[in-house]
């Protein structure tokens, strides 16, 4: 090999590794910029990042760079040659080489977003490609408490979404660090309706209007949604339907009109189950905080009022509903009476009506429990009831405990006194001892309002969640449990 | 006594026997012989001697002794039929009451290995006459931590987890030293599927009795030196349980226990 031919594939080596490396020297100071950022942000919370459009940013800044060193080469050609299809070559390569560029540095836009999951909630920051951290100005902070649900969906196309009652987040997959805040909000969520309410009164305002502290009716409006439904059923089987005739040139037959026919009563079908998924029959339209009642309508016309002193829990449950595979989380209302079917509402029917369920249940919550729509009466009337309880409950059989907690649940929906709710967990555990699971689940759940602490309650919830064959919530409450048993637990000599 | 207070069982019982050969007729020195044997676990001599101290002197001490070991032996009726006839002689011993509320409880408290130990398991009323006889001990001395320790098996018996939970709870605040309390509750605690609350109470019961492998041998099942197959089986990895009990198992691994 002739020194001319060396030094050639030399230049050529050089030519190809120089790019790369100053790429990678300009990456490596960014990521180092990055690595300073979180090791910072890290001292707030759990850090978790995603950094795709970075990744995609570096990939197709290189291979404009790559391409560019290649470029060199007809460049030198044409210097030392003064060839002109060299030259060509050389000068078309550098507009090819800043469409890369441009194109890298259009992906790496979004920069890096970066959740940081603190004790309160999470809060979403965004910064440049430089890494810089620009304070907080940009963030995006959702509390705990005013998560609604969160969807754990982890498929090619998916998203993680996080739904609150005010914001919706959305975290594409490949987080790192994903598992850690999903098991970080599983952890608040089933705790994130009871923060808000603690001996009767709102640790946090309520966010949004200010008229949203004095409001006495939740209400939706169903026709304009059916309406819409409607339109826009009919203007697609138009679009779908009407040009085929205009593309073939044939006048209607009657097998089209029967395809047209098929066609609307497939999209009847369709709108008939949107509107029953989004419009629920039993669950309440209109709901209203009268004076010394409650009442509600349902979308059949079916209007109902229950007086003040016969609700027993206002409670918002937690429920794991799987989509595909996938775990999302609702927080639906649920206020139990002293007998008949519950009131239950959904977190759909609950933004229908320009709420959450955890506001209705707050709204609720405080008009039920406001001690002086009671009389003087009612008082006694619940200390006798309480009385007789303790009276059957002395008979020491199961009749007797049938007796007790039905006269227990009368004596708490007369007098809601802050002393008799929190003896909610009691009659919860009488409810499980009879086998009445479900019952006993609302009434841990309104015992939780006051004493999130209280671990007999989250053990009592897992064992009645685990008898309705709620492996998922039972899980989550006995972890919960676990959680504050190991922190205020006897203490044994362990150190932890 | 003093020999039995620092363990020494052996040596109290080759006393005694030298006492008892010199004087037979003497009922209390049975009685001792009987506690002696009771003291190191032996049930069949524990019997045979509180029945000769009977045979000399009808005595609460020996009849208790007695019922106890007819207990061990899962002899729930002759036991019953002993702890009566205490009761009717010294109606306000708390302890005896709490001993009728074991025995009935029995079934439930000693392990079933066999079909028919779980067929004793059937709560004809002695769950009630249990619930009955903890109350009675518990109007006597208020303070007894043998009182909720009953009161846990008895939510045991109707498989109330949390209830039982929290009767030993109460029990190991009175008696924060009690390893088979400890034990029990870390058995409730991995039954709720708590596994590091069970380590707690499981190395706590180790650390208190040391002799007793009951609580190493749940240790063990409990946890799992990898694995996803045993993750998966609700075990936990040895990092996650508390660090007195990953004490215990990395020195049981060292030895090779348990042929993991």
């Amino acid at each position: 090999m002739e020194l001319a031919d060396l030094l050639g594939v030399v230049l050529f080596g050089s030519v190809l590794i120089l790019p790369i490396w100053a790429t990678g020297r300009l990456f490596r100071s960014v990521l180092r910029r990055r690595r300073r950022l979180l090791d910072s942000l890290a001292e707030r919370g759990d850090v978790h990042t995603f950094d795709m459009p970075l990744t995609i940013g570096i990939i197709l800044f290189g291979a404009g760079a790559v391409f560019a060193g290649i470029a060199l080469v007809p460049g030198l050609i044409w210097l030392t040659d003064g060839d002109t299809d060299a030259r060509r070559v050389f000068l078309v390569s550098w507009p090819v080489f800043g469409v890369f560029a441009l194109a890298g540095r259009l992906a790496a836009r979004p920069g890096l977003r970066i959740w940081i999951s603190e004790p309160a909630g999470v809060t979403v920051r965004r910064v440049g490609v430089s890494h810089r951290d620009r304070g907080s100005r940009h963030d995006r902070h959702v509390a705990h408490e005013t998560i609604v649900s969160f969807h754990e969906r982890r498929s090619p196309t998916g998203a993680v979404e996080i739904r609150s009652t005010e914001t919706r987040l959305v975290a594409p997959m490949q987080l790192s660090g994903f598992d850690e805040l999903l098991s970080a909000l599983r952890r608040a969520a089933p705790r994130a309706p009871y923060t808000s309410w603690r001996d009767g009164r709102r640790d946090h305002p309520t966010p949004g209007h200010p008229d949203e502290e004095n409001r006495t009716s939740f209400s939706i409006s169903a026709t304009g949604t059916r309406v819409t439904i409607g339109v826009l059923a009919a203007l697609l089987v138009t679009l779908l339907v009407w040009p085929w005739f205009l593309v073939t040139g044939e006048s209607p037959t009657r097998d089209s009109f029967i395809f047209v026919g098929i066609g609307l009563l497939l999209w009847a079908m369709i709108a008939g189950l949107v509107a029953a998924e989004s419009f629920p029959r039993h669950q309440p339209s209109v709901l209203e905080l009268r004076p010394q009642t409650l009442a509600w309508r349902t979308l059949r016309g079916g209007r109902h009022e229950r007086d003040l002193r016969e609700v027993v829990t206002v409670t918002i449950e937690t429920d794991i509903i799987y989509v595909r595979g996938f775990p999302g989380y609702r927080h639906p209302l649920r206020i139990t009476f002293v007998d008949g079917p519950p009131l239950e509402l959904n977190d759909a029917r609950a933004r229908q009506m320009r709420a959450s369920t955890r506001r209705i249940a707050d709204t609720v919550r405080r008009h039920v429990h406001d001690l002086t729509r009671r009389h003087a009466a009612d008082r006694a009337r619940a200390d006798a009831l309480a009385v007789e309880a303790a009276r059957a409950r002395a008979d020491a059989t199961i009749g007797g405990d049938a007796r007790a907690v039905d006269l227990l649940r009368r004596a708490v929906a007369v007098h809601p006194h802050p002393v008799r709710l929190t003896r909610l967990r009691h009659i919860g555990d009488l409810h499980r001892r009879l086998g009445e699971h479900d019952r006993a689940v609302s009434l841990y759940r309104a015992h939780l309002d006051y004493r999130p602490d209280d671990a007999r309650a989250w053990e009592g919830l897992a064992a009645s969640f685990t008898a309705l064959n709620r492996a998922d919530l039972a899980g989550e409450a006995t972890e919960t449990a676990e959680r504050i048993l190991l922190r205020t637990g006897p203490g044994d000599g362990v150190n932890e | 006594m003093n020999l039995l207070a620092v363990g020494r069982v052996d040596e109290a019982v080759t006393l005694i026997g030298e006492a008892i050969a010199a004087d037979p007729a003497n009922a209390d020195l049975h009685v001792a012989m009987a506690r002696a044997h009771h003291a190191g676990g032996d049930a069949d001599e524990t019997l045979a001697a509180a029945t000769r101290a009977l045979a000399l002197d009808v005595d609460v001490a020996a009849l208790h002794l007695a019922a106890v070991a007819h207990r061990t032996r899962r002899e729930w009726a002759e036991s019953l039929e002993l702890l009566s006839r205490a009761i009717d002689l010294t109606p306000d011993a708390a302890n005896l009451h709490v001993g009728t509320a074991l025995t009935l409880l029995g079934p439930w408290i000693a392990p079933a290995d066999t079909p028919a130990h779980e067929a004793e398991r059937v709560d004809d009323g002695r769950v009630a006459e249990a619930i009955h006889a903890a109350d009675r001990a518990a109007t006597l001395e208020p303070e007894l931590a043998l009182v909720p320790y009953v009161r846990g098996f008895v939510a045991l018996a109707r498989d109330d987890l949390p209830a039982a939970a929290s009767h030993l709870e109460t029990a190991l605040r009175l008696d924060p030293e009690w390893s088979t309390a400890h034990l029990v509750l870390g058995k409730i605690r991995a039954r709720q599927g708590m596994g590091r609350l069970a380590s707690r109470h499981l190395a706590a019961a180790g650390r208190l009795e040391p002799s007793d492998t009951g609580a190493l041998h749940l240790l063990r099942r409990l946890t799992t030196p990898g694995g996803r197959r045993a993750r998966r089986k609700g075990r936990l990895d040895l990092d996650r349980v508390v660090p007195d009990a990953r004490r215990i198992l990395q020195a049981d691994l060292r030895i090779g226990g348990g042929g993991r």
